[in-house]
């Protein structure tokens, strides 16, 4: 039987979102209505699950022609926020209407990507590929740091500076990207006293409340976990156990054995697209896109199963797939779309 | 698009893969004991279930002085979270007039009939910041003799000792042994469902058979008091 590299992301994905579902039920199981976020949720997988079948069929070629309106009208969407968005715990990025609300962000990272591959592949002059992808990512990057929303941001610069890095570029250019950075991020947490907080906390564990609930909810999980639905430490002392804490509550849930289970379900999903970026018979713009992808994906997700597992300090950041949110799991399923229509884009 | 240089990539994310599967299962496996017991240190509290304190009988067998067991409705113990107007509403529906200034320590409402408890039930599985207590009443006979000489008895640690009287002359004989219990409480004090163990049943008190009976104890009462 020939299993293809578009069934291994389409099962990949349905099946990690499945895991989502079974999360959001155990981390609402004590409330009055345990199934409201659940059937939510599965509106949004059946709209995610629409746009990937939808981007997938369209030609790689109509989103390079139009990679760069894309990318606008997302930014435009992201730069408007602070305007007309509603804010949720202290951050600006949701545009809400009624029961219904959009985080633009992310929903964006796709086209932001987009128009990053299409930047860098656009100019032949190597100082010129370099200024415009940093600051076309600079820009996306003030415009989510107004909300303010660090976290995001940080994943929009890991995913450019992977790029220039496995785009071939020069490791001058990485450098020069990198130093400035780590001066920034330095600076930034020493004016931020929260981010120093939790650094501190980090650092000694025994003073962080919320890492030790975190390791808790693990730990009460076992081997085999608790009765589905009966995520009782997530219940009652994670923050946002079906978000932010949703790794901790699907391990308190399913056990270890089942989250190794996820964990290599997202291996087994980034190993397609990384084969998919690796494939020579792809033009350079595709399989820059897919590498793209992968590192998107990749990098949430370790940054989330990071701090989850107590290994990194709070960030904040969603589990792709399997954490709530509608915008989240839409956005996944356009990346992962736009991957597959990469997919048949071949080299002529 | 340089393969060498993703190939870098990938490996840090294999690594970072590893990290996590190995974090898990240390988890799972060697430390969870440990962890699960600094999680029961900062969730699990003791309370203590008390004892029914023993009855005072006369000659006969007829009885005199004797306890109550009955539930109150407390605000819970850690005062962080408040009623909300929906919760307010709803008790004022059951019970009327309710006044929501009173500390933890004093009862929102005293002596709750079992469909009083019942209704309690949803508000409180909801997470409303109640807790009921329990607690045992000290109630005498229509005498006056008896009522002068049984003595009464103090609530101390939630716990009936006799202060004066038949009640403190017969202390150890009528004072049961309270149980504990434990509960897990969430982050807002209210109870976690699910997480009540019994570590010691409370063990009732003994009753105290008097040598007169009531008519007798009367007579005397009212000779002395002459």
């Amino acid at each position: 039987m020939k299993i293809s590299l578009r069934g291994i992301i389409i099962f990949s994905m349905i099946l990690l979102s499945f895991f989502g579902l079974l999360t959001i039920l155990s981390s609402q199981s004590e409330t009055d209505s345990p199934y409201y976020l659940v059937m939510r949720q599965l509106i949004s997988f059946g709209a995610a699950l629409f746009l990937m079948f939808l981007c997938s069929a369209l030609p790689f070629s109509f989103f390079r022609k139009k990679a760069l309106l894309l990318s606008g009208i997302s930014l435009l969407a992201v730069l408007i926020l602070p305007l007309l968005g509603t804010r949720i715990n202290g951050m600006c990025g949701w545009f809400r209407y009624g029961s219904f609300s959009l985080q633009p962000t992310e929903i964006a990272k796709a086209f932001f990507l987009l128009g990053l591959v299409v930047l860098l592949k656009r100019f032949n002059k190597e100082s010129l590929c370099f200024g415009a992808g940093l600051s076309y990512t600079l820009l996306w990057i003030a415009a989510i740091v107004i909300q303010p929303d660090f976290g995001t941001s940080f994943i929009y610069f890991a995913v450019f500076l992977s790029l220039i890095f496995v785009s071939g570029l020069r490791w001058r250019w990485l450098l020069g990207t990198i130093i400035p950075a780590a001066g920034a991020a330095v600076c930034f947490i020493y004016t931020h006293p929260y981010a120093l907080k939790r650094l501190k906390a980090f650092l000694e564990p025994a003073s962080s409340w919320h890492l030790q609930q975190l390791e808790l909810a693990s730990a009460r999980g076992g081997w085999f976990g608790s009765k589905i639905g009966h995520a009782l430490w997530s219940n009652a002392y994670l923050p946002l156990p079906y978000n932010d804490s949703a790794y901790a509550t699907l391990t308190e849930t399913i056990g270890f054995t089942g989250a190794l289970l996820v964990l290599l379900l997202f291996v087994l999903l980034l190993a397609a697209l990384s084969i998919l970026a690796l494939r020579r018979d792809l033009t350079q713009e595709s399989r820059l896109f897919a590498a793209g992808a992968a590192i998107i994906i990749g990098v949430q997700t370790l940054l989330h199963i990071g701090v989850n597992l107590s290994l990194l300090p709070p960030t904040g950041l969603t589990l792709p797939l399997i954490s709530y949110g509608g915008s989240s799991l839409t956005g996944c399923g356009i990346l992962l779309g736009i991957v597959l229509s990469a997919a048949k884009n071949k080299e002529k | 698009m340089n393969p060498a240089r993703y190939c870098v990539i990938l490996c840090l994310f294999g690594a970072a893969f590893i990290c996590c599967a190995v974090k898990g299962c240390r988890l799972a496996g060697p430390d969870r004991a440990r962890i699960i017991a600094r999680g029961e240190k900062i969730a699990r509290v003791w309370r203590q279930l008390p004892a029914k304190r023993g009855r005072i009988l006369d000659k006969k067998g007829k009885i005199l002085v004797w306890s109550e067991l009955y539930w109150d409705l407390h605000y819970n113990s850690s005062g962080e979270s408040e009623l909300s107007e929906d919760e307010q509403h709803a008790l004022i529906e059951l019970f009327g007039k309710i006044d929501f200034s009173v500390s933890p320590s004093t009862p929102l409402r005293r002596h709750l009939k079992p469909d009083e408890l019942i209704a309690l039930e949803p508000l409180l599985l909801k997470g409303a910041p109640l807790r009921i207590v329990v607690r045992h009443e000290r109630l005498v006979c229509d005498s006056e003799a008896v009522r002068a000489l049984a003595g009464k008895v103090e609530l101390r640690n939630n716990v009936q000792s006799g202060i004066s009287g038949w009640e403190l002359e017969n202390e150890l004989l009528l004072r049961g042994i309270p149980g504990r219990y434990s509960i897990l409480l969430d982050r807002f004090g209210n109870y976690m469902p699910k997480s009540f163990k019994m570590a010691v049943s409370p063990s009732d008190g003994k009753d105290l058979q008097l040598t007169e009976d009531l008519e007798e104890i009367e007579k005397k009462f009212k000779k002395e008091e002459k």
